[in-house]
């Protein structure tokens, strides 16, 4: 059962998983975009990619990979590694792109931050304005969890080990 | 794909099979990890790239998969998040003055806008702030 911990020190947990710390860092997320008009609630993370370049990306869980929005390439510098390129299934139908590799930090509003060298698909068929946090290569390699009631997304490092 | 002959002449005139081990080659495997990937079978892709990188270690068919589907290695970072509730807000006012446009808000300040994210980089490199931006494009 996951218990908060007092909020406070950065040291201290922010989120407990019987009685071990769980992960450390929270962040409000939003459920929708500023100007958005979709009805529909989702869950938009505060990230920041290289060069200190702030963005609001969804979260979804239920992708097997993470899309970058290939206008997010023109902020980028040198870390942007690419790496093989692929087609991939995507709502905008079967699109060529690359996967590539780049820094991302999960930006926290209490506790640390953290930040991982995340794989993205990347197409220039994409439309511009969307980022999708996506599972492989990204979401499997920390720990998270949400509070939807209260609009709060915690996040961590994995576990040792794994 | 060829596996060699089929059979060969016994003792006895009687053809028998022939066990050919069949090698697969590091650019066959790149092949079907990359089945894997577009089909979306992550794990599947993962144990072969391992299977695979055992037998052809460094081989450039092969490197790019192995970084591609490794687990990321996370680390805790210094950055701090900052509350946009502000910068939500003005783009929240001013959206229908800026459709389709990317814009860099930084709390109630619009410090740059373009119609591409290539053209907003350029004029953001040029001014230099203490916090980052928000950056975002209105739809």
């Amino acid at each position: 059962m996951f218990r908060l911990s007092s909020i406070g020190s950065h040291k201290s947990p922010v989120l407990k998983l019987h009685a071990n710390p769980f992960v450390e860092g929270r962040s409000r997320f939003s459920d929708r975009v500023p100007e958005g008009s979709d009805l529909t609630a989702k869950v938009y993370v505060r990230v920041r990619f290289e060069r200190g370049r702030d963005v609001l990306a969804q979260l979804d869980t239920g992708a097997a990979w993470s899309v970058l929005d290939p206008a997010i390439l023109r902020f980028l510098g040198s870390s942007l590694d690419w790496l093989e390129p692929t087609r991939l299934s995507t709502r905008f139908g079967s699109l060529a792109g690359h996967l590539v590799r780049t820094p991302i930090t999960f930006l926290a509003d209490e506790g640390p931050s953290i930040t991982l060298p995340g794989t993205f698909f990347v197409s220039e068929h994409w439309p511009s304005g969307l980022t999708f946090l996506g599972y492989s290569g990204l979401l499997d390699s920390m720990r998270f969890a949400l509070d939807p009631q209260a609009n709060d997304f915690y996040f961590g490092l994995p576990a040792e080990g794994c | 794909m060829y596996h060699g002959p089929a059979t060969e002449e016994s003792e006895d005139g009687m053809a028998e099979p022939i066990k050919v081990p069949y090698e697969e080659t590091a650019e066959e495997y790149a092949a079907r990890i990359r089945d894997l990937v577009e089909n979306d079978r992550v794990g599947g892709a993962r144990k072969l790239v391992a299977e695979a990188i055992e037998r052809f270690p460094d081989h450039p068919a092969l490197t790019g998969w192995q970084k591609a589907l490794a687990r990321a290695q996370a680390t805790l970072s210094p950055a701090t998040g900052v509350d946009r509730s502000a910068e939500f807000a003005w783009i929240q006012r001013n959206a229908s003055s800026y459709r389709g446009q990317w814009v860099a808000v930084l709390g109630d300040k619009l410090l740059a806008h373009a119609a591409t994210a290539g053209e907003l980089a350029s004029k953001l490199d040029v001014i230099p702030t203490d916090v980052p931006p928000f950056l975002h494009r209105i739809s």
